[in-house]
């Protein structure tokens, strides 16, 4: 612990005009209070950062109940629990980052500042340096506000490229099974009527049985188209909106949906087709991974936003990564809405998909 | 009046035959190159009748549910309960089952009574019975 340097018997500066020049001139704000807490001196810039014109209004105040009596969230900032006033008990030289210092006019300003113990007439004092950070913090956060929004672009840049990418995978996949179905079932349907046809005169009951043959083939088509096109668009998301189609995708599930409440109301159709997409990509998990009884869907239109939730009861354990997996292609979707992608799955107690997505306002909804 | 639809939705099936089973039908488009059930149908519904496609109807029964009654079906049973769904007299189940239209009436006495639904002896009546309690 240093010796605290003395100061002349009296408070006053104008005795020492050199050092008066220097602490008038300094930019930096300077502020004594002594023994007992009470301020002594302060010097113009330190006058002019707490908003006071003269020093003769704040000789013998206490300082701490001056400019720093409370906290920034208001509350009471106790004189007993304040740093700043520290050296005079102990010796030592505080130092702190980040203090609010409160102006004569009531608001408040963050600094940061130096205390150090200085012997003074009636013991010993404390001489604090203080310098106004408000700037400084409010560059700092611009600055993080620019890297998160920058990290933010940059993010949804990757979701917008992972959508197209799931979008082209997702035609190149009804690409093969057109190819693989109902084209090849097509091409032997086509076979055998030529057969038939060949064999009507010498073959008449090869060519029944071929022509039969033919029929079954033309029906599986048709059915491969019909299930083909009901899983790249319902017709009923279109004809009679969410609810309707989520209780005919219900209808289709090898487990029972309890409870599925979902608003008849509708809802913007890119809305309507991203909920769509959540509840049927979510169900899918369920069957295929979750070894669930029974699961649940629930959307709910709350103001300016809507809640979609499944949840299930199956051995729980799903996770949103990696990449490009089903759910991966969800959060994407969701957040490319501007909404969140939620997903509570602890080992062996069901799983609970949640998603947030905030509602269009209701001037800027495209015409249906 | 029989609508032919390329969509297997049992939604719009149901709305078509609404409260009252009597003359509406609800085919898949292929089923005209089907005469043995096509024609069945129109007479069906020509007689004031109702006709759902079988798919629609295996739909609705095939969803998954909770254990209940249904599952107390026998295999036969659920042949029968199939049949009303789809708008049949007892006189086409017998015939579509190859079994007397007497044994036909013992597994619907058997059906309603394990779904606790009110016996009706109109074909519309049942019909509607059962379609409510499958989408229940």
């Amino acid at each position: 612990m240093t010796r605290a340097p003395s100061i002349p018997t009296e408070w006053s500066v104008e005795a020492q005009p050199f050092l008066k020049a220097i602490l008038d001139c300094v930019a930096q704000p300077v502020w004594v209070v002594d023994h007992d807490g009470l301020i002594r001196f302060a010097n113009p810039a330190a006058l002019v950062a707490l908003g006071y014109d003269d020093l003769a209004e704040l000789e013998g105040k206490p300082s701490h109940e001056t400019i720093h009596y409370k906290h920034p969230d208001g509350s009471h900032y106790p004189a007993d629990q304040c740093p700043l006033l520290r050296p005079r008990a102990t010796g030592e030289t505080v130092h702190g980052e980040e203090d609010w210092f409160f102006r004569r006019d009531g608001t408040m300003f963050p600094v940061s500042y130096w205390s150090a113990p200085i012997d003074a007439p009636n013991g010993r004092g404390a001489v604090l340096a203080f310098t106004n950070i408000e700037e400084q913090r409010r560059a700092e956060r611009a600055e993080r506000e620019r890297d998160i929004a920058q990290a933010r672009a940059s993010e949804a840049r990757a979701a917008q490229r992972r959508i197209v990418e799931a979008g082209d995978l997702a035609r190149r996949q009804v690409t093969r099974d057109l190819h693989d179905g109902a084209q090849q079932k097509l091409v032997s349907l086509v076979v055998n009527l030529e057969l038939a046809r060949e064999l009507t005169a010498s073959g008449p009951d090869q060519a029944a049985n071929l022509l039969e043959r033919a029929a079954g083939q033309a029906r599986a088509a048709i059915n491969e188209l019909r299930e083909l096109a009901a899983g790249i668009h319902p017709t009923l998301l279109t004809t009679r909106g969410l609810r309707a189609a989520v209780e005919a995708l219900a209808d289709q599930l090898p487990l029972p949906i309890k409870p599925l409440e979902v608003p008849e109301k509708r809802l913007p159709t890119v809305i309507e087709g991203s909920v769509y997409f959540v509840i049927s990509e979510a169900l899918t998990n369920v069957v295929k991974h979750a070894k669930a009884h029974v699961a649940g869907v629930r959307v709910v239109v709350h103001g300016s936003s809507l809640t979609v939730e499944v949840r299930d009861d199956g051995i729980g354990g799903a996770e949103l990564q990696p990449a490009g997996h089903g759910l991966a292609g969800l959060a994407d979707r969701v957040g490319a809405l501007g909404g969140t992608l939620q997903l509570d799955s602890p080992r062996s107690s069901g799983t609970i998909l949640r998603a947030e997505i905030p509602l269009p306002a209701v001037g800027d909804q495209p015409a249906r | 009046m029989i609508v032919l639809s390329q969509y297997l939705e049992a939604r719009y099936a149901l709305e078509l035959v609404g409260d009252r089973a009597q003359g509406v039908g609800y085919l898949l488009k292929e089923r005209v190159g089907d005469p043995g059930l096509f024609i069945d149908a129109v007479r069906r519904v020509a007689g004031g009748g109702s006709a759902l496609d079988p798919d629609v109807v295996q739909r609705m029964v095939g969803r998954g549910r909770e254990p209940g009654p249904l599952d107390g079906l026998t295999p036969r049973e659920r042949d029968v309960l199939v049949l009303i769904a789809e708008g049949r007299s007892n006189q086409g189940i017998a015939d579509q089952l190859f079994v007397t239209v007497g044994a036909v009436e013992q597994h619907v006495t058997a059906i309603f009574g394990k779904l606790s639904l009110h016996a009706d002896p109109g074909d519309h009546r049942r019909v509607l019975a059962v379609l409510r309690y499958l989408r229940g």
